[in-house]
Order: structure tokens, then sequence, then C-alpha cells
């Protein structure tokens, strides 16, 4: 078995509990699972663990939207970020909440949503203020070529975990790319949007720590040059 | 760079049966091995993955880990460099010569 956290249903000196029905009265750290099949027990690891029939694994990274400290007395903090339960010898994926700040939430990892840059994670993003309600950069100018606009997170973030990097776009130019790039700065993986709406970047093959950026460069329209761009989320999935 | 995509949009540095040339310059410079380990959906294309999430061109991203394919670009820059160095020192040599 990997490294990792391994219990049965919870104890007293536990700070949580797996359950599969959601209670009319939750309590802090409950943590939902979304099965019709009998849990035996859980483990919390990056690594995959041992397939023991009916087992979840909480695959868990350095970020997550439901950290939690699993104990009651000392302190481990636990950062589940996706879950996957071993049905006939196999990892299926199984979605789950968490009860915390009197709400169930799930394991999305944002980067930016309703104004919040998420700064523990990103460590803020670049050229945006802080108060600002949505990530967007525009440029207007008479016959300059070559301008580009960018915003990108200011810390490199642990993406192990994730399948996806998405974005919610509101408005934008059509050189407007969202990227993934390594802690130099280099590009290795990016997409263009084609409409307003959810853009999605695949990074299942990309583990460790990269920086997200937002991206447009300028177009030239006959000596004259507009570029913009609007996100109003961005996430991890 | 001229790469070549396959019907699972995954790159190929020289053409073969079933393969679509598109010319993207993310991969100028980039040797075989990283070629190949990335998937190109060009602009007006869908690709599907194994969880059934769908993804619309034009996007770049490796479908092999990023580790090796950087590992493997890096020693292809650094055999190159040792080329080039080389190809300087002989042709100062033949100017020293003469």
């Amino acid at each position: 078995m990997g490294k990792g956290f391994k219990h049965g249903a919870g104890g007293t000196s536990l700070n949580y509990k797996v359950i599969t029905v959601k209670p009319s009265s939750p309590k802090a750290n409950d943590i939902w699972v979304n099965t019709s099949k009998k849990i035996t027990d859980h483990v919390f690891s990056l690594e995959e663990p041992a397939k023991v029939e009916g087992r979840v694994w909480f695959l868990t990274t350095t970020i997550s939207t439901v950290k939690f400290n699993a104990l009651k007395k000392n302190t481990i903090i636990v950062y589940p970020t996706s879950a996957k339960q071993c049905v006939n010898g196999n990892w299926i994926d199984v979605p789950f909440q968490t009860w915390i700040d009197g709400a169930w939430k799930e394991a999305y990892t944002y980067l930016f949503r309703s104004g919040d840059q998420c700064t523990d994670i990103t460590g803020g993003w670049s050229d945006i203020e802080p108060n600002a309600a949505v990530l967007s950069r525009h440029y207007a100018a008479a016959s300059e070529d070559g301008k580009t606009i960018d915003t990108c997170t200011a810390n490199a973030i642990d993406i192990t975990s994730f399948k996806r990097v998405n974005a919610q776009v509101a408005s934008y130019d059509e050189t407007f790319r969202l990227i993934v790039t390594d802690t130099a700065g280099n590009e290795v993986a990016s997409v263009q949007a084609t409409a307003p709406g959810i853009v999605s970047l695949d990074i299942s093959g990309l583990s460790g720590l990269y920086k997200i950026k937002l991206y447009a460069s300028a177009n030239d329209y006959g000596g004259y040059v507009n570029v913009e761009f609007t996100v109003s989320e961005v996430w991890l999935s | 760079m001229t790469v070549y995509i396959d019907k699972d949009f995954k790159c190929h540095a020289s053409e073969s049966a079933g393969t679509t040339a598109f010319d993207v310059p993310f991969f100028d410079d980039k040797c075989v091995a990283f070629i190949e380990g990335y998937r190109y959906i060009p602009k007006g294309h869908i690709w599907v993955d194994s969880d059934g999430c769908v993804f619309f061109g034009e996007m770049i991203a490796p479908w092999k880990d990023y580790r090796e394919l950087d590992v493997m670009q890096r020693e292809y820059e650094k055999k190159l460099l040792a080329e080039y160095e080389q190809l300087i020192n002989d042709l100062y040599s033949e100017v020293a010569a003469e």
C-alpha cells in the first residue's frame, strides 16, 4: 500500500466521519461519499493503495477546498481532492462532499472565483487589482503591433492530482488562451477559447508545480490595436 | 514545425498512413520524443477523453508524463550544443592551420 492514512469508518480520536447518507444535522468534516456500494475502509493517500473491494481512496495533495484536520487532539491536515472506490477490482470515480463551515462543499480547487483570487493557493494574479470582481485585461491603442496582455498566478501550483484546468470565459479576443507554464514561464500546454463559456485544458500529463496564465495578443486593425479578455472563474478539476 | 496527428490527435514527427499534417510553431526546435508525447487538437476539432470530458481545439497538451518529455528535450539540446561546439572548434582549428 502506498504511503497514506488508512482507517475504518471513523472513531473517537478522529475529527471526521465518512458517510454514505447525508444526515439532517451534519457535523463538521462529515465526508459524504456518493456511492451505493458498502465502504469497507478508506485511505487518504497521494499514491494508489492496494485494491480492496469497497475501499474508498481519497487522493490527497497539498491544496484542497475541503482540507480538514483529521485529529481531535493533535493535527494532521488532510487535503482530499478526489475519491475513487474499488468496485469489482477496479477504481471507480465517486463524487464526495465535505461539511465545512456550515455547508456541503465539493473538492474543486478554485484559483479565482467571485472576486476571490484564492491567494493562499495562487499567491494572487498578476496585474489584477486585489478587489477585482473578474480577471480582466484590456488594451487599446493606435498602432502598436505585438502587444500582449496576460495575468498569471504568482505561485506555482501543485497540479499533480488534477486532470483539467478550467476557465469560465465571459468575453475574449480571438487570440485568448488558457496556458500552463513551468516555473520559468515556459509554456507547456495551452487551449484557445472558441466561444464565451467554459474552456478546459487537459493537464493529465502534468504533475508537480506549474503556473496558470490567461493570455491574449493584439490584433492590428489597420493601425489600431484592441485586445481584451474577461474571465470570471478559474478552477482545477 | 509540421507535425502529423493521428485519429486520437496524438502527434508524430513523420508522416504515416492515417495522419494529417499541421504547422504548429509550439513544436519548433523540439526533438522527436518530445513531439510524440503531445496531443494537438486543431481549431474546429473536438477530442473526448476517457472520462467523457470534451476538449475543443486549438489545444496543445502532453499525454505522456511531461517530466520525461522535458528530460529528453534537455538531453537533445545538450547533444546539439555539444555538436555546435565541436563544429566551432573544428572551424577555429582550420583557420589556425591556414
